[in-house]
């Protein structure tokens, strides 16, 4: 069975009505390890044709990332790390060169693994991603979309087209991930932070982490602890996510290991925080 | 320092270029036409009976064949058993209807492709009765009657000499500790396969990338009612071992198979398969007591070792007892009791892996020894400058002298190298802590002067255009066993390596050799080439004393009589037609001696406390090697050695739940140390020459893996200021010691 690959997003739409079941293929890194080996069992379509997918473009407000761009794409390119480095952060810790160079940002969300490192990163800086399917398109956060283990808040026959990434002054971001590797690691843990800083001072902020269950674990407790106390309060951050990630999973026998890689990452994530913050001169 | 032409020099192995660029083609690559695709159906369960095989629909894809355990020979077997009545406990069968570990091996699915057999095997429905699996080690010899019903519940072993308990007696001090050791998975790129293939008169082929082909030959016989001289086993190309393809996993299934059916069978494996079906690294729960006078030196060791063989017996108790004959070769032990046990359980067998024992019982003793020193406030260095083997000491236990023995050698030049004396103490503050740790070991070179024979027979064909072929029966594992005889024959025989072919492991047509197992390659096998080459060129002189007047000397390769100077080429040619002899000579090698090599590990390293995850900063390997055939050989299996100890001492554990389920079926939840993770090994080598091995050589590549955990363990306990003596330190049990 030969994949179907589409040329624009309305043939895809044509596909997708009249398959019944179907499979899509993204960067395929996810789907060949669950897949690869056997026959297809139902029609694949492959996504890598539709232009509409790709590209990073930039307005005024805000930043447009096609679905299909990889990890390589993000990690590498230099318009996006100073107004999104978390993402860049995110992507560039992402499985091995080779993964990287096929994965894409929208597989990565719409697989949902609990341990997809660019879902919390998106999420830090309020990315909404823009789906699309016969019925019309439709605005979701991306905090929003993974709900628990490769469960993701996306109808079946709806594809991820972009995500839109709002550009406001004086926004920073970090990312941290532990694995069980420097590299070619799945996460342990991720954290993905962002702030909007104004003289000095955190006015907003937002903090996820990944692996609790689900991709991207919004913690507002410990948002608060960096509006009220900034960036040097890494204890009390640290306590806040450690507090997030036993509400999250609680009497699970990894528990106690996240909670103290939650104190790691805290450090690790403040720490690179502090750093963008004296890049910009916030 | 010496005028060797090719011993001693990084010259590039044949298979090289093929191998980095893929085309150097393994058994699963290169498919025999015909040959039918076997895939096993394995057990989902630790512990059940096969109740009933739903196969009908299998059976309905096109050409599927299945064999049970219902057709399949009740014969024993053991598969770590390599030569007839070595009497290793049989208790294994090539298919079950007991299950004992997941991955055990119900039936056979056989299809004209790999595809449908696939298929066919996951249409086949297996209803099971379950037994309680046996996961734990410490109810594992209450349990045996449970998993097996031949009436054993333990395989013990004993080794004792000395007056232990007076020593223990009259101690002035005493010291304690149990550390356990785990299971892990070899992690060759190349997963387990075979193929075998019935030919006429009643030979049956094998195919198989094994490391004791006289071995698989046994094995099979042991299934089959055929004459030894009809099971021809062929090694193949193989995609690294470790020990892994030591022991027979699949190769009497295949063999059995194909022989029923008259028909090519091929059996092909995937990671998972290869790691939850084959063979493992025993995990061992050892106890160590050393008794000290009072200046420090041992007066006795007392062993309680437990290695967990898993589902079946394999060649478990022989690790077991391996580990026990490496411990009164390492320090001066006056007196030494060894008691040890093989326990089975519910999990994947476990069997030969790199070192064979070695790397846990210098595990078990080297991190003891550290923490008995920290305890007792005694300096590691002095404690071993006091109590390490001194060379050409004899082994107390009464197995072969230790010869050229270095270790001190390795620890004094370490020690100055690694600048001991200013990383020995941690920084002991904050989230991130640094360490410096050592750890000691010996190994063996063959087994000279152990219950089993050694012999190796080689023959050599010198050739009409100066070339050679040297006939071996080795089995290259990766490691450069078949270059460095080529290089070896090379010395000998002025012929350049490129220009000597050597002939890898085929018991139709290859000389009796015991198998590429127990760091015997370079010593036994070195010397027995070296042997060989050398009475190959006094063939050639001889003969060529009866052709051309005068005495004939053999000078840089090429013959000088009176008058002439003759090639070697044009001497072959000239003997063959006016003597009608070919200059071709056998020998069989009967090593005299089996002398310890040495390895000293130094490591600097930095905890992340909150993490758990280790950064190794420096490391350094010192080894006595007697003499390097070949440097870059040489460094390459210490590069490897430390890649996979270093897994043993952080990252690699095979680990089973309550139910038996493994807690790791592939490279996603089972981490070996990587690239970016590996650390610059310096290395340097001891070459003071070894009696008995060619040109002075001993072993390296079981050796480089064994200082590498306690080092690292050492490293982290003097930076943490703990005493972990549960490998692997992983990221959780660091974590879960901080918060204590």
């Amino acid at each position: 069975m030969e994949p179907m690959i589409p040329a624009t997003l309305a043939e895809l739409a044509e596909m997708i009505k009249t398959a019944e079941k179907f499979r899509l293929l993204a960067g395929g890194t996810d789907y060949m390890v669950a897949h690869g080996r056997t026959a297809p069992d139902r029609p694949v379509i492959d996504l890598s044709g539709i232009a509409e997918l790709h590209g990073i473009t930039f307005s005024e407000n805000e930043i447009v990332i096609g679905a299909m761009e990889t990890m390589s794409a993000l990690s590498a390119h230099a318009g996006l790390r100073p107004k999104a480095a978390c993402l860049c952060e995110a992507a560039s810790r992402v499985g091995s060169w080779q993964i990287r160079n096929r994965a894409t940002v929208g597989g990565n969300m719409a697989n949902a693994s609990p341990a997809a490192d660019t879902p919390a990163a998106l999420a830090a800086l309020d990315a909404k991603a823009r789906l699309v399917s016969s019925r019309g398109a439709r605005m979701a956060a991306a905090g929003d979309i993974p709900i628990g283990p490769n469960r993701a808040a996306i109808e079946p026959d709806e594809i991820i087209v972009s995500f839109h990434l709002p550009i406001k002054p004086g926004r920073i971001s970090a990312f941290g991930k532990i694995g069980s590797r420097t590299q070619v690691s799945i996460a342990r843990l991720n954290l993905a932070v962002s702030a909007v800083l104004e003289g000095g001072r955190v006015i907003e902020a937002r903090v996820f982490m990944g692996t609790l269950g689900a991709a991207a674990l919004h913690c507002p407790e410990a948002e608060k602890v960096l509006v009220e106390k900034g960036l040097e309060a890494e204890e009390q951050f640290g306590g806040a996510l450690a507090h997030a990630a036993a509400e999250a999973i609680p009497g699970r026998s990894t528990l106690a290991y996240k909670q103290s890689g939650a104190r790691a990452l805290a450090e690790d994530v403040l720490t690179g925080l502090r750093a963008e913050a004296m890049k910009g001169r916030l | 320092m010496n005028d060797y032409r090719y011993v001693g020099k990084n010259i590039l192995r044949a298979d090289g270029p093929d191998k980095v660029r893929g085309r150097y083609g393994y058994l699963a690559d290169e498919p025999l036409y015909g040959a039918l695709c076997g895939a096993v159906l394995f057990s989902s369960r630790a512990n059940a009976l096969v109740k009933s095989l739903k196969m009908e629909k299998a059976l309905e894809l096109p050409g599927v064949q299945i064999l049970t355990f219902h057709d399949a020979p009740a014969s024993r077997y053991n598969s770590g058993e390599w030569f007839p009545g070595q009497n290793d406990h049989p208790d294994e069968t090539v298919l079950t209807g007991h299950v004992r570990h997941i991955g055990d091996r119900i039936a056979l699915v056989l299809a004209e492709d790999r595809p449908t057999a696939l298929a066919a095997r996951a249409l086949i429905e297996v209803e099971y009765e379950d037994l309680p699996p046996v996961v734990n080690i410490d109810t594992a010899e209450e349990m045996a009657a449970r998993l097996h019903e031949d009436g054993h519940s333990a395989f013990p072993g004993r080794l004792e000499y000395g007056e232990v308990d007076a020593a223990f007696a009259k101690a002035a001090l005493i010291a304690e500790d149990t550390i356990t050791t785990p299971k892990i998975h070899h992690a060759a790129m190349e997963p387990h396969a075979v193929l075998a293939v019935p030919r006429p008169e009643e030979v049956l082929e094998i195919h198989s990338p094994c490391q004791i082909m006289f071995g698989v030959q046994h094995a099979i016989a042991e299934v089959l009612p055929l004459p030894l001289s009809k099971i021809r086993v062929i090694k193949v190309r193989m995609g690294g071992t470790f020990g892994g393809k030591q022991e027979v996993v699949f190769e009497p299934l295949c063999a059995w198979a194909a022989w029923k059916l008259g028909r090519p069978v091929s059996i092909d494996t995937t990671r998972e398969e290869t790691m939850v079906a084959t063979r493992t690294r025993a995990a061992t729960i050892g106890k160590v007591q050393t008794a000290l006078d009072g200046e420090g030196r041992i007066l006795a060791r007392r062993f309680d070792i437990t290695a967990d063989a898993g589902a079946y017996l394999s060649g478990t108790k022989k690790v077991m007892m391996a580990m026990g004959k490496k411990a009164s070769r390492l320090y001066r032990l006056p007196a030494m009791r060894y008691e040890g046990r093989a326990l089975r359980t519910s999990t994947t067998p476990a069997g030969a892996c790199r070192g064979y024992g070695s790397p846990q019982i210098h595990a078990i003793t080297e991190i003891h020894t550290d923490l008995m020193c920290t305890r007792h406030n005694i300096d590691p260095v002095e404690f071993r400058r006091l109590n390490l083997v001194e060379p050409f000491d004899k082994d107390p236990a009464g197995a072969a002298d230790l010869g050229n023995a270095r270790v001190r050698d390795c620890l004094e030049l370490g020690l100055a190298a690694f600048e001991w004396e200013r990383r020995k103490s941690p920084s002991a503050e904050g989230r991130f802590r640094r360490g410096a740790g050592f750890a000691c070991c010996t190994h063996g070179n063959g087994y000279y002067k152990t219950i089993y024979h050694d012999v190796a027979g080689m023959s050599m064909r010198l050739m009409e255009d100066g070339s050679a072929v040297l006939r071996a029966g080795v089995h290259e594992l990766g490691n450069a066993a078949v270059p460095v005889l080529a290089q070896i024959a090379a010395e000998v025989t002025f012929i350049e390596p490129g220009r000597i072919t050597v002939m890898e492991g085929d018991t139709l047509f290859n000389n009796y050799d015991i198998g590429c197992q127990a760091s015997r390659g370079i010593f036994v096998m070195g010397e027995c080439a070296r042997l060989c080459a050398e009475k190959a060129i006094e063939m050639l002189l001889s003969e060529a004393g009866k052709i051309w007047e005068g005495p004939v000397r053999f000078i840089n390769g090429v013959l000088h009589t009176g008058s002439e100077i003759i090639s070697l080429g044009e001497a072959v040619r000239q003997i063959e037609m006016k003597r009608s002899q070919a200059v071709e000579v056998h020998i069989q090698h009967r090593p005299e001696f089996n002398p310890a090599c040495y390895g000293v590990h130094f490591v600097d390293l930095t905890v992340d406390t909150l993490t758990g995850l280790v950064r190794i900063e420096k490391y350094l390997a010192v080894h006595d090697v007697g003499q390097a055939i070949n440097p870059s050989f040489v460094k390459g299996q210490i590069y490897g050695g430390v890649q996979m100890g270093l897994g043993m001492a952080l990252t690699e554990e095979l680990a089973f739940d309550d139910s038996g389920r493994p807690s790791a079926r592939n490279f996603d939840k089972y981490h070996l140390i990587n690239a970016p993770d590996m650390p610059e090994v310096d290395i340097i080598l001891v070459e003071k020459g070894e009696e008995g091995g060619p040109f002075g050589a001993k072993s390296i590549g079981e050796v480089a893996t064994v200082p590498v955990a306690p080092a690292v363990v050492n490293a982290v306990n003097r930076a943490l200021g703990s005493e972990m003596t549960v490998l692997p330190l992983t990221p959780a049990r660091i974590v879960a010691h901080m918060a204590g």
